[in-house]
């Protein structure tokens, strides 16, 4: 025996009690006459009654209760100086993150200001921002350290060769023979010129 | 629990102070206020999270403190558009809904066996037999009322997230469907969309254990 179809949804719902006052009565009417219907809503009220029964029962006892009351009211003091502390730091808890990410922006800013902008008396400078001269001028300096023992080996040489050459001109200028005087005289001015 | 519980939504001595006027004065910061609305609202709010933690005590009293916590944490959000037990309770089916799916997690990942068997493995397993409706059996006692209720816990259990939510909070804790559709962020009629779908599976499942009994008597 079947209920009918248009009435199942009627009966769930008289069922929940969420039936308006004019359906109720037609379906009263209609459970008066149809015993398939009658039949399913006792086998619905069966079920939902069984769902009752098998629920846990719920009732918090009084120590666990005022435990959790407790713990609320606890947890809420704690949080409640959090925030105390954080406003008379003068950092709203509201809105932490905003907060945190225009701080890190402005870090970020000021990192990169600086990296981008001599600040006046900065010695930090890139070769980037060398001219050609000066880059040429910064090799030749290079150069010169790179070779500065071979430079003062040199220079002990000319200066040793000037005393030599020096010696043997007074010699010569002081000579009897008039050629090899002028020609050391020549020889002399050639090295002053050098 | 036989009978629906009693909704909170007014208070229970007419001298007692009204919900708004305690949320008023919490935001004014009066930690009082929540104590009285803790104490008001536990009982009911215990037992809907007893029953959506499949009756875990421990894990209920959590999700409820949980709730609890979060709810006064942002009651600056609460417009005051709708009652606030019904915002509560809205926060609270949530707490326990996410609550489940953690515990759903945790256990597939360290109990994997027990989610590697298949759904007709795990319903043969745990249901029992069905009604022998043979001659020299006895279907009143096959359907004792034990058998019956263990049936329906078991089919409620199986239903999925949204019907069992919205059939645990109109058969067990009483609350109509527009209440139903508060707490659950749903239109009323997706609410009864979901109810009617859990009562037909329910009736469907529950076939066999009803008709029988129809027969005998």
């Amino acid at each position: 025996m079947k209920a009918c179809a248009e009435y199942q949804e009627i009966i769930w719902m008289d069922l929940y009690e969420e039936l308006k006052p004019d359906l109720r009565s037609r379906l009263r009417r209609h459970l008066a006459a149809c015993p398939a219907c009658r039949l399913e809503r006792s086998r619905m009220g069966r079920v939902l009654d069984a769902a009752r029964e098998g629920a846990p029962e719920a009732e918090l006892a009084s120590p666990a209760a005022e435990a959790m009351t407790r713990s609320i009211t606890q947890a809420l003091r704690e949080n409640g100086n959090r925030h105390g502390w954080r406003q008379r730091l003068g950092i709203g808890s509201k809105m932490p993150f905003p907060a945190l990410a225009a701080t890190g922006l402005a870090l970020l800013l000021l990192v990169w200001g600086g990296m981008r902008f001599d600040f006046g008396g900065s010695p930090v400078s890139t070769d980037i921002r060398l001219s050609r001269t000066e880059q040429t001028l910064l090799q030749e300096d290079y150069e010169v350290i790179r070779h500065l023992d071979l430079l003062e080996e040199m220079d002990t040489m000319e200066k040793l060769v000037q005393v030599v050459d020096k010696r043997e001109y007074d010699y010569l200028e002081e000579t009897e023979d008039p050629h090899r005087r002028g020609a050391a005289r020549e020889y002399r001015m050639k090295r002053i010129e050098v | 629990m036989k009978q629906p519980v009693d909704r909170p939504a007014a208070p229970r001595n007419p001298a007692d102070p009204s919900d708004e006027t305690l949320l008023d004065r919490l935001k004014e910061g009066a930690g009082w206020a929540a104590e009285v609305l803790v104490r008001r609202h536990q009982d009911k709010a215990y037992a809907i999270a007893l029953t959506m933690t499949d009756g875990d005590r421990e894990e209920a009293r959590d999700m409820t403190q949980e709730a609890f916590l979060k709810a006064f944490r942002k009651i600056e959000s609460f417009q005051g558009n709708a009652a606030f037990y019904t915002w509560f309770y809205r926060i609270l089916v949530n707490t326990c809904l996410d609550g489940r799916r953690r515990r759903i997690r945790r256990e597939r990942r360290f109990l994997p066996w027990r989610w590697g068997r298949s759904d007709a493995e795990e319903s043969a397993s745990s249901a029992e037999e069905p009604p022998d409706t043979g001659v020299d059996s006895d279907p009143l006692a096959m359907l004792s009322g034990k058998q019956l209720v263990a049936e329906v816990k078991q089919a409620v259990g199986s239903l999925p997230e949204k019907q069992q939510t919205a059939f645990q909070l109109k058969v067990l804790h009483g609350m109509t469907i527009r209440e139903i559709a508060a707490v659950m962020g749903a239109a009323e009629g997706t609410v009864k969309s979901h109810l009617f779908r859990a009562t037909r599976r329910l009736r469907e499942t529950l076939t066999d254990w009803v008709e029988t009994e129809e027969e005998d008597t």
